[in-house]
């Protein structure tokens, strides 16, 4: 299980206020290599500024991120994303005005420092094959649907060379069969040892896929643990349903 | 047969096929003007060129003439002070304006300045360029500007007649430049300016250094603006402030690439069509209507301002 394996990526009592609001209280966690962790919380508990602080695009008010024991608090995003730290967005922010191809291909140019551009458009369009979007790979990225909006930023993702991947509500809006496609291709991520890190509010998709689940209120972590024991856990109920 | 009509890129053939025909018109049809307009053309389509490399990643510089300065000035100063020939004064133009992009350059990229302020800070900076030019008025004859005379010797460029030298000269500029925007590596590097320019965040997650690249940029134009600093003074022989440093020039080299979409082979056509029209406009009416170019560059600005709002809506 995950707690076998290495640590690769740990948070230190991060706190971060936007003008008198507090969105991260001092929050602290580990993560392990291979695992699929899920970040779980109601809207506004401070997932996506937990994610945003990890990755460099917001520098903390006080603790530290440290990958692999090298701190890279206050890195800049390129550079945590070429240690191999790579993140999705919330809302699809592809480059709208190349093809799919292209956005993937670029990726892995820029991330894999490659310079056989045919090389790299191999690689691209097998990662889109892998991502179910083969078929479009010659469209714009300004042309598919927003579900494939959220495979594509998967597949930019994947295309950077992650160790570690943050999914930032990638499985928002996938319902019935694209729901189940999604989870599928983020456990067959997961056999490319690629650690990954859920973050989500819709708690049944994350206790269907995650090894171990944290969960936020309020910016602060209110539990962790397997999903088993989170879904009984009474401070979570609390969170999410307001009971004891 | 059909593999290779799809290998045929239009983007990289149309600029070729033009220079193609012009490097033979003067030899099939000759008429001094001509030669002047199509020359004139060349340089403002290089200059605007490199402006829109910098424009590719979302930062509009609106003092993209003080490299144009730079350029000229440095090389009159070099001729003319320091006794170098003109192939020595090259370095000279291409040092000072990379030094001073670097400087601009980091300065605004690294704090974070962008959109309208950029385009602010850059409009302030060639203004006091220009006003420090006017100032120093022993070294650059102030507002007046400053005069080369033309030396007829080994190691300089200068000559009377504009076929072949300075004809020739920008076309295989131009050509050397076109295939260096063309090569592979380049693609890759326009690629990069573009994701920059279409979003910051996504660019920065896939590991681009959004600073380096923006300064590699800005470097690439102040150095190949310069040089047409360095051909402008040999080809017209004087330079002033407002020529070197004006807004006019910067304006006009933006209207050319947002012409042009932003699609490199299409400013060479803009600037073929646009460059003239201005100039005969100026020589034809200027005296009776003072700036008329300047009003048909400015509307047709606004128009496709208006144009494009219309388009997103």
């Amino acid at each position: 299980m995950p707690r076998e394996n290495k640590k690769m990526l740990s948070v230190r009592e991060i706190s971060k206020s936007f003008g008198g609001v507090r969105a991260l209280r001092s929050v602290s966690l580990d993560i392990y290599e291979n695992e699929i962790l899920g970040i779980m919380g109601p809207n506004g508990s401070g997932k996506t500024t937990l994610v945003n602080v990890i990755t460099g695009y917001i520098r903390p008010d006080k603790g530290k991120v440290y990958f692999f024991n090298k701190d890279i608090t206050g890195l800049p995003p390129y550079e945590i994303s070429r240690l191999g730290v790579v993140r999705t967005f919330q809302i699809p922010r592809p480059f709208k005005n190349m093809t799919l191809l292209d956005n993937i291909a670029l990726s892995i140019l820029v991330s894999q420092g490659l310079q056989d551009i045919n090389d790299a458009y191999e690689k691209a369009s097998l990662i889109l094959d892998k991502v179910r979007l083969g078929d479009k790979k010659h469209l714009l990225a300004k042309e598919i649907s927003d579900i494939e909006k959220k495979r594509l930023e998967l597949a930019r993702a994947l295309g950077a060379n992650p160790k570690i991947l943050f999914l930032d509500e990638v499985l928002a809006g996938a319902r019935g069969d694209e729901l189940h496609s999604l989870l599928k291709l983020i456990n067959e991520i997961r056999e490319e040892k690629i650690t990954i890190v859920v973050i989500e509010h819709i708690v049944s998709a994350l206790l269907k896929i995650s090894d171990r689940i944290i969960v936020l209120d309020q910016g602060s972590v209110i539990a962790e643990g397997k999903p088993e024991e989170i879904i009984n856990n009474s401070l979570v109920k609390k969170a999410y349903l307001g009971e004891a | 047969m059909t593999q290779l009509l799809k290998r045929i890129n239009l983007d990289h053939i149309t600029p070729l096929i033009l220079l193609g025909g012009l490097s033979i018109l003067p030899w099939i049809y000759y008429h001094d003007y001509v030669v002047h307009l199509i020359i004139l053309s060349l340089m403002y389509a290089v200059i605007s060129i490199t402006w829109t490399l910098l424009g590719l990643t979302g930062a509009a510089s609106l003092g993209h003439s003080a490299y144009f300065g730079l350029g000229a000035y440095f090389t009159i100063f070099s001729l003319k002070y320091w006794g170098l020939v003109s192939y020595l004064a090259i370095p000279i133009a291409i040092l000072v304006s990379s030094a001073v992009a670097i400087m601009i350059g980091y300065i605004t990229f690294r704090f974070g300045i962008a959109g309208i302020y950029f385009a602010l800070t850059t409009i302030a900076f060639a203004e006091i360029l220009r006003e420090l030019f006017i100032y120093y008025r022993e070294f650059t004859g102030g507002s007046l500007g400053v005069f080369v005379s033309p030396i007829s010797s080994i190691g300089y460029f200068f000559y009377d007649s504009k076929i072949p030298y300075y004809y020739t000269l920008i076309i295989l500029l131009l050509i050397l430049y076109i295939y260096l925007m063309f090569s592979r590596q380049a693609s890759k590097f326009l690629k990069i300016l573009s994701a920059i320019g279409e979003d910051i965040s996504t660019a920065a997650s896939i590991g681009i250094n959004i600073l380096k690249y923006r300064l590699y940029a800005f470097l690439w134009g102040a150095i190949f603006t310069s040089l047409m600093g360095w051909f402008y003074v040999h080809y017209l022989r004087y330079v002033t402030p407002d020529v070197g440093f004006g807004l006019g020039l910067s304006v006009y080299v933006a209207l050319l690439s947002i012409v042009a979409n932003l699609r490199l082979p299409y400013i060479l056509i803009a600037s073929l069509i646009l460059t003239p029209v201005g100039e005969v406009l100026r020589a034809v009416v200027g005296y009776q209507f003072a700036g008329l170019d300047v009003l048909v560059y400015g509307l047709l600005l606004m128009i496709l301002v208006v144009v494009r709002a219309l388009r997103k809506r």
